[in-house]
């Protein structure tokens, strides 16, 4: 059954996994905005402005819950029952006192065991990719590099109604810049480093957080 | 003369709505790259519009074309086939009568359409031009897959969209007749056909009134699975619109799209047409080249899938 938009849960929303990283939640967030924005190329012509308005606050409803740690973990607790394939693995399950059998990772071969000692971190949670694949969803990776084009801060900006004076006021930043920036007219930067940073500036006033996921 | 044989084959076919998006290099450059790969591939001209692709592949005029077939003048596609200088590649050249091929009777259509499918190759890569006509979204359904190219411009974007609502209403109504679901057709012909309603406001509008026909549209365009392309991308936020229009189609056309790949924009694939020679060939170290060999690569490995669950809703 094909569920109504105000149904679809934030990770479907955005196209998220549920173990989507926070610099994926906003990346997938700033495209979404992008996406449905009412200036936006890719729905042009497709929806009315009630669909456009509704996806739209579903949109932002996501990014301020997935966004935030204790809201996300809140969110993930109540959606668990109704995603059962989103199911986190019990490694050790404590009312029991015992190792589950079924939650326990595959036998690892010698070299995948030298792996895992030595990258803890990057041992594959058992289920995750194949929650994906059950459940049919095409879920891209969206973590590589940041999304923070000026077209797409400024559909941002828009969608919540604050006026790019609002931004230079309170962030003590160049209104011919922020102009600028928004256009995309990166001639009149005197050089990278310059653009990077008001980009920076620019997408935390937007309550982005540009050091999310910084190699 | 043996009788053909029945043979499992991809059928690709690339089409959308809107002219100059590049469907024909597309197809004519994807047919290289494949027929170099895996050889035994077939490409067919069906552009209504005008066929470009024996100019695109510097095959000389000979006479057999798809029209020789349509008029009976060859009993099966096969004998219209023409070899092309590039290893494992034939072509089935457009018809100079594209009025005629426009205008197919619903007997002449289910032959050809038969014929594709049984043509003595591995994959058929169809190349449909423009528009939306009955015939060439009755063509561009029954490729496993479709491919829509689309470059980041507000008409081609619009002119895909009505591509697919166009698609996805003929295949609701042609489920609603194989399947002889009363008043589905007019309901379809009324919410969808003469309205800019999208189809998820009329599958909503459906479902909220408590009516199973809803479902059964689902279930209708459960296994029509377009692949996109966006072409001419100039920027990398071209390159993130293929994921933005995937996203809107899958939403609100309830279509499960996928994002094949992005070609850049390259000034020098205007002056690989003017001298008859193929991008790929010329130009094979370009990005546009490898886009294209990453695209062939992705639907080599999918080709050729078994007999399917669902029937189709076009009766052959």
């Amino acid at each position: 059954m094909a569920k109504k938009i105000a149904e679809l849960d934030y990770y479907d929303l955005l196209n998220l996994r549920l173990d989507a990283s926070p610099k994926e939640v906003e990346n997938a967030y700033i495209l979404a905005v992008a996406t449905y924005h009412e200036e936006s190329l890719a729905s042009y012509g497709v929806l009315s402005s009630e669909e456009r308005r509704l996806i739209l606050e579903r949109i932002e409803e996501a990014f301020q819950t997935l966004a935030d740690p204790a809201t996300r973990k809140t969110y993930d607790s109540a959606l668990l029952p109704r995603r059962p394939e989103f199911q986190q693995r019990a490694y050790f399950r404590k009312s029991t006192e015992k190792l589950e059998i079924e939650d326990a990772f595959e036998e690892e071969k010698f070299l995948g065991r030298c792996r895992s000692l030595l990258l803890p971190f990057q041992r594959l949670k058992k289920g995750s990719k194949r929650a994906d694949k059950k459940n049919g969803r095409n879920r891209l990776s969206l973590e590589s590099g940041s999304y923070y084009y000026g077209e797409f801060l400024k559909k941002i900006r828009q969608k919540r109604g604050i006026a790019l004076e609002q931004i230079a006021r309170d962030c003590n930043l160049s209104l011919d810049y922020l102009e600028a920036l928004e256009e995309e007219d990166y001639d009149a930067f005197s050089n990278g480093k310059d653009l990077s940073r008001l980009v920076n500036l620019y997408a935390k006033c937007l309550g982005l957080d540009p050091e999310n996921g910084r190699k | 003369m043996s009788t053909p044989q029945k043979i499992q084959k991809a059928i690709f076919a690339v089409g959308g709505g809107k002219g100059g998006t590049g469907k024909s290099f597309l197809a004519a450059n994807l047919a290289i790259e494949m027929g170099s790969r895996q050889g035994d591939v077939v490409i067919v001209d069906a552009d209504l519009g005008g066929p470009n692709l024996h100019t695109l592949l510097s095959v000389k005029e000979n006479g057999k074309d798809l029209g020789e077939f349509l008029r009976n003048n060859a009993s099966r596609l096969a004998e219209v086939m023409t070899a092309t200088p590039y290893p494992g590649l034939k072509i089935i050249k457009g018809s100079e009568n594209s009025l005629f091929l426009a205008n197919l009777n619903h007997l002449k259509k289910l032959k050809l359409i038969r014929q594709i499918r049984t043509l003595p190759a591995e994959s058929v890569i169809l190349d449909l031009g423009t528009g939306s006509a009955y015939n060439t979204l009755d063509l561009f359904v029954i490729a496993r897959p479709g491919i829509l190219v689309v470059t980041p411009e507000p008409t081609a974007v619009e002119n895909t969209y009505h591509f697919l609502k166009s698609c996805a209403v003929r295949i609701l109504k042609l489920y609603a007749r194989y399947y002889k679901i009363a008043d589905l057709d007019q309901r379809v012909t009324e919410g969808l056909e003469s309205s800019p309603s999208t189809l998820r406001s009329f599958l909503d509008g459906l479902v909220s009134r408590g009516e199973p026909s809803g479902q059964i549209l689902l279930a209708a365009l459960k296994n029509f699975k377009p692949r996109l392309v966006v072409n001419k991308a100039r920027s990398e936020k071209d390159g993130l619109l293929g994921i933005s229009i995937v996203d809107v189609v899958q939403k609100y056309f309830m279509i499960e799209a996928e994002l094949l790949g992005t070609i850049p924009y390259d000034e020098r694939v205007h002056w690989s047409l003017k001298k008859f020679a193929p991008f790929i060939l010329e130009y094979p170290e370009s990005s546009v080249s490898e886009a294209l060999r990453v695209i062939a690569q992705k639907l080599l490995p999918g080709r050729a899938p078994s007999a399917d669950k669902n029937p189709s809703p076009l009766p052959v």
